[in-house]
Parts: structure tokens; sequence; C-alpha cells
């Protein structure tokens, strides 16, 4: 309550903008791709205006955006004729080729950590930048992305193992190189 | 954490799903009390828990510098963008009126009825407090058609509240109206604003500046005041309790 009382009291406009940074960052995570994630951030406060009357007194502002950003993702995957259903969103990667950006990253370790990120499956990918980048709680997490709470501690779990298992190998293997397409695939 | 499954009991290590808990914070004082003390009386734990706290970090790490999106014409920046102006106040305004109406169970989310708008034109209002007696009408085109549009849409609010204050605020396009040596329309403007005291006539100082950079000699109006940019003069009078309503 206190939050909502010092948000009516800020300009609007500082508000959202103090937020875009962490939607941002958040979006570019999931996508790995500067663009999208910018579309990504604007279509969620596109949403956020339109729904803000679902917007409860208790519950944080940055969750509800997290949760319209990962409707916003949804779409955009839906949106694609090769992804069809958001199920089996744990079993799907979203991979691209890497940007300018990370090519131009100054420490390795950031491009390798990415890197192996973009392998995991896009559910797990979303819980762990949730849990480690923005540093939210399990029930968070279950909550912004509308799955139960056992099923985010194992894709936590998984995710982790994946990650810890593919920076191990890639200390001694170069990386793979990718086809210069952003791709979307089941794994089964 | 609810029914905490540690296997521990017979002296086998926690499950990955407890120790991630425990790194992220989730487990109670009790079990990470106990989480503790394994970590102390078992080497191999230990060391599982230390690789995936690093791990942790370097996800953390890794996304601490996200390259911002390269400039892009299609969706511009909140302001400083002519075309983006419009939507950048409406998304700004339909939030905050939207926590409004929420908490003070008002209209619509940022929608408006002022008395005296013909119709075709939308009023939008920031807060609950809104003064019917301020209006901004707000140009960005520089069309002859909706440049008398809005010197008409000015007349039409006067007679009806002769007391208003009316702002006229022109940005991007909508500078033309203000500029001496182009506007079709400074006889009228100069005549409004000879009868009228309580019509302003707001420039955006950007894009004053911004024609300016490109070489075009800027000439202006006497009775236009400059403002440092056209989306804060809206935003501070919306603030103020103005009502918005863009032509």
């Amino acid at each position: 309550m206190r939050k909502l009382f010092s948000l009516l009291n800020f300009p609007a406009r500082r508000r959202l903008e103090a937020l875009r940074p962490r939607l941002h960052r958040l979006a570019y995570a999931w996508c790995h791709d500067t663009v999208l994630a910018d579309d990504l951030v604007q279509d969620t406060l596109a949403k956020a205006l339109t729904r803000s009357d679902q917007l409860r007194d208790e519950q944080a502002l940055e969750s509800w955006l997290f949760s319209i950003l990962n409707n916003c993702w949804r779409d955009h995957l839906r949106a694609r004729r090769d992804f069809l259903d958001v199920s089996e969103l744990d079993e799907v990667i979203y991979s691209e080729e890497p940007g300018p950006e990370q090519h131009y990253a100054s420490r390795q370790t950031v491009q390798r950590v990415r890197r192996a990120i973009a392998c995991l499956p896009i559910g797990q990918r979303q819980v762990i930048t949730l849990v480690d980048i923005e540093e939210c709680g399990y029930a968070d997490v279950a909550r912004i992305l509308d799955v139960p709470v056992g099923t985010i501690m194992s894709r936590l779990s998984r995710a982790r193992q994946a990650l810890k298992q593919h920076l191990s190998t890639e200390r001694s293997a170069p990386a793979e190189r990718t086809d210069g397409q952003t791709v979307i695939r089941r794994i089964k | 954490m609810k029914e905490p499954d540690t296997r521990d009991a017979g002296g086998i290590s926690p499950t990955p799903e407890y120790l991630n808990a425990f790194l992220d914070g989730e487990l109670t004082a009790g079990e990470r009390a106990h989480v503790m003390t394994l970590l102390e009386s078992d080497p191999a734990f230990k060391a599982r828990a230390c690789e995936m706290r690093t791990l942790k970090e370097m996800v953390r790490g890794a996304y601490d510098g996200v390259p911002a999106a390269p400039a892009r014409t299609r969706r511009p920046a909140f302001h400083g963008v002519p075309q983006g102006l419009a939507a950048g106040v409406l998304l700004v305004l339909g939030l905050g009126a939207g926590w409004m109406a929420h908490d003070f169970s008002a209209g619509p989310p940022g929608h408006h009825r002022l008395v005296g708008l013909p119709d075709g034109y939308q009023a939008i209002a920031l807060s609950e407090r809104v003064d019917h007696g301020k209006i901004i009408l707000h140009l960005d085109s520089g069309e002859p058609g909706r440049q008398a549009q809005v010197l008409d849409l000015a007349e039409t609010l006067l007679d009806r509240q002769p007391s208003a204050r009316i702002e006229i605020v022109a940005n991007s396009y909508g500078l033309d109206l203000l500029r001496a040596d182009v506007t079709p329309l400074r006889d009228r403007i100069e005549n409004m604003a000879r009868r009228h005291a309580n019509l302003s006539f707001v420039v955006c100082g950007q894009a004053v500046a911004r024609l300016k950079r490109s070489g075009v000699q800027v000439n202006l109006l006497p009775v236009a005041h400059t403002a440092a940019s056209a989306i804060n003069a809206i935003m501070t009078r919306m603030g103020q309790g103005w009502v918005y309503v863009k032509v």
C-alpha cells in the first residue's frame, strides 16, 4: 500500500521509465534479442494501461508487469507458425545468432553464461532468470508464469543442472556454431 | 518452504531442489540452520553448494549490462520524438488514470467528459482533481485543416467558458502554426490573442532546436512562448489538473 501511495505521488512518466530497464533486462534474458526485447517491453507497458484495474493493491507492481511481459512473450511465440502449444514451453528451445553486442561483450564469462542460458528450454530459462536476476521468490515466479510452485522448483533444478553441465563441458570444447537463424525446436 | 524433503536422515545429501531453496532464500530459519550444519559436516555437499552459488552469481552477472535496443524510428522513445508524443502521453495517462480509476472509482481510465467539447474529440485527464476551466489543446500536424481546427476549437471552448484558460501546445509539424514566416493564420492568431488574455500559445523547444539543427531558420510569432519540451509542458499541466485534448 505504501508503494501504491508513493507511486501515485510521482509523475507517471518517471514511474514507467524507472521500470523500463528492468523489464528490458528480463525480456533480453528470455529472448537474447535487443530489438525483440524492446518490442516486448513496449507491448507490456501498453497492455499494462488497459489492464491496470487488474492490479491488486497488495501485489507488487513489478511482479504484475513481469506477468504481463510473460504473456507478451507467449503471444510472440504463438505468433510463430512453428510453435503451437504453449504448454510445451518447458521442452522448447529459443535461440538466435549471437548479436553484435555479444561479439563485443568484454567478459568471456558473460558470453559463456548467456550461451548456456540460450540452450535452456524456454520454461526453464524464464524461471532461472526471474529467480537469479530479479530475485523473485518461488511463489512470485509461480504467480508470474501461472504454473505451480512444484513446477518452478523442478524447472529451476533442471535449469541449474543443465547450466552446470554446459559450462563445464564448454571449457574443454569450443562453442557450437549457430546457423544464423532464430530457431525454435522441440526436444524430446 | 513446505514439506522440505531433505532425504538426509540416512546420511544422504539434500536434494538439488532443497539446495536451491537454500540458495534462493526459500527456507525457514530452522531449515537454514540445518543446512548450515550439513555444510560444516559434509565436504561434498559444501562443494556442491559452492558450485551452485557461483552458478547463481554467474547468471545474475550475465545480464548486468544488457545492451539497449538500437535506435529505431518505428518505436519512438517516450519523449523528444514528436511522432511518439501522443502515444507516450496516452500510455502514461492510461496507466496513471487507471490507478486513479482503481482507487477513486472514477470513469474509464483517462477519458474525461469536458462540457462544450464538440464531437470527435477526446478529453483526457490525469487525476481526479480536474479543473474543467484549464484545457491544453495539442497540435502536432502542419496540415492547414488541423491548424484551423485547433483555433476553431479554442474559440468554441472560450465562447462556452469565457473564463477558461486555454493553452495551445504545438510540436513537431504543429510548430508551423506559430512560425511567423510559415503560418497561413497569423492575423487570426494575433487577433485571438488580443481578444483572449487567457489564451496562450506554446511551442516545443526541442522541436525548435531540431529544426535549427537541420539548418532551418525559425521565426516564431511574438505571441508564442517556448517550453523546454512539449511533453514536459503537457505532463506538468496535467499533473496540475488540466484537461488534455489532442487535435
